[in-house]
């Protein structure tokens, strides 16, 4: 077999392998690769500093575990710059896997470090079906679609509760999602119908869907490890980011190097097809 | 229960709903914005049925599965593990008073659900790779736009790709940016538009699809 062959025939599990052994160098050893801070990040952290004192935000948390890593990183930072401003915020999902998402970033993070109280400086709601549907019932009446928080406790003891009404109420909403077509939809109910801009975060496989609404829409976005990592950079908040996106860079390498490789492996195979029929 | 009455009848429920939903967004009126919400809430509550609904349809394949149809020993295997992560999650789910906030529901959440989840993914993720390097090859000026546009789209995403290939940033930015924005948004326009015709289409009852098949006997 040609050389050229041997490259475009590569057994899958050679760059499984090379990509697992890639990405275990970083998360054994951290590597602190430096990173530059994209556009859609400074406004996403932006967006959050210039809140007023005192504003609601909205976490439409719908993100799920298998991607878990894609939206650990966003999430702890998202949370702790929210928690040091003096701003307010409820979390709730339409998937099911979002409000465990919320609760377990509360417990990596300290909300008592930062001076926060579970009622009267944030919420977390539960999950509500529906999909896009529960997403207009939040934004049209949010009190008429909850009746307990997500730990199962009467509402009605909550001080932040009672602040609760609309998507008149909030000064923005934050929505955390696996799905490409999220902020259609999410457009159509928060923007569209109530005038209320909107954060991302996201896969990183989502942004060039996303970027459909940025800025107009959405002034910023955080997606992927990469977006994580950045907004951990951009507020001084360090979190798991740095780990995986380390992870990320070397991971990712195998498969442009072998995307190469078979490249080289085509081209040159169809060289010497050409260079065996002119023999003939 | 007649042809006509399985189609009329969800179809003028159908278009009375949207028809209300259409005023109440071009009227600013609080009454009918007060019905809006309340349609909606019970929207939720009607989808949450629809769970419910899933769930007796998911357990009564698996009891089929089991007990009436001929399938092999593989199946019936698949239908027991459904049942017991099924029944124990369930079980699990209601024994304390915290429901899922519990420490038990979330102990099995978190240990055996989660990793679960996260390893298929991995899993997707071997082998969308995988795809990449077996269809990447540029065989025509499309597979070379394409296979160029992903090189510099994975670079950028990588964290150290901008900082050590600086043209990449601006390439790339202006790629995701100008480019595919220019084409995503005309295909979001395409579907919107298309999403107008079918909703045209089922209000006036020309298509089908959205109701249930009726099957002449």
């Amino acid at each position: 077999m040609s050389i050229y062959k041997k490259l475009r025939e590569i057994p899958d599990g050679y760059l499984g392998l090379l990509s697992i052994l890639f990405m275990l160098i970083p998360v054994l050893y951290p590597l602190g690769l430096p990173i530059e801070i994209s556009e859609p990040t400074k406004g996403f952290y932006n967006t959050l500093m210039n809140l007023p004192e005192g504003s609601i935000v909205c976490i439409d948390a719908s993100g799920g575990f298998a991607s878990w890593d894609e939206f650990h990183a966003s999430m702890v930072a998202t949370l702790k710059v929210l928690f040091s401003r003096p701003i307010k915020w409820f979390a709730w999902g339409y998937g099911y896997d979002g409000p465990v998402m919320v609760d377990v970033v509360l417990k990596e993070i300290n909300p008592q470090g930062f001076g926060k109280q579970y009622g009267s400086d944030y919420l977390v709601l539960p999950y509500v079906s529906g999909e896009e549907m529960a997403v207009a019932a939040v934004a049209s009446d949010t009190k008429s679609v909850f009746t307990s928080d997500f730990y199962g406790n009467s509402l009605s003891q909550y001080a932040l509760w009672n602040e609760l009404g609309s998507a008149d109420d909030y000064a923005i909403v934050i929505t955390i999602s696996g799905s490409c077509l999220n902020m259609d939809q999410e457009t159509r109910q928060w923007y569209t119908i109530h005038g209320k801009k909107l954060l991302e975060i996201n896969m990183a496989c989502c942004s060039p869907m996303s970027m459909n609404y940025y800025p107009s829409v959405m002034p910023g976005g955080l997606w992927g490890v990469k977006g994580g990592t950045e907004l951990e950079v951009l507020s001084r908040f360090a979190g798991p980011g740095a780990r995986l996106s380390d992870a990320q860079n070397l991971g990712l390498m195998p498969f442009i190097l072998f995307l190469i490789l078979g490249n080289i492996g085509y081209f040159g195979g169809r060289f010497m097809e050409k260079e065996e029929e002119k023999r003939q | 229960m007649s042809r006509e009455v399985r189609r009329t009848i969800p179809l003028w429920i159908i278009m009375g709903i949207t028809g209300f939903f259409l005023l109440e967004y071009f009227l600013n009126v609080a009454a009918i914005t007060g019905v809006k919400s309340e349609l909606t809430r019970w929207g939720t509550i009607v989808s949450g049925f629809m769970l419910i609904f899933g769930m007796v349809l998911l357990a009564r394949h698996h009891i089929l599965q089991l007990a009436v149809r001929d399938t092999g020993m593989k199946d019936k295997i698949l239908s027991v593990i459904f049942f017991v992560s099924f029944l124990g999650f369930l079980l699990v789910g209601f024994s304390t008073p915290e429901r899922i906030g519990g420490a038990n529901y979330q102990w099995i959440y978190q240990n055996m659900y989660r990793p679960a989840g996260t390893a298929i993914t991995a899993l997707c993720f071997w082998w969308c790779v995988y795809g990449g390097y077996k269809t990447f090859t540029i065989r025509s000026w499309e597979s070379v736009s394409i296979g160029l546009g992903a090189v510099i789209y994975m670079l950028r995403l990588l964290p150290i790709g901008p900082v050590y290939i600086p043209a990449l940033a601006p390439t790339a930015d202006w790629l995701l940016s100008t480019v595919n924005v220019g084409a995503t948004r005309g295909g979001t326009i395409a579907i919107g538009v298309g999403s107008l015709i079918l909703g045209m289409r089922t209000l006036i009852g020309k298509e089908t699809g959205a109701l249930e098949a009726v099957k002449e006997v």
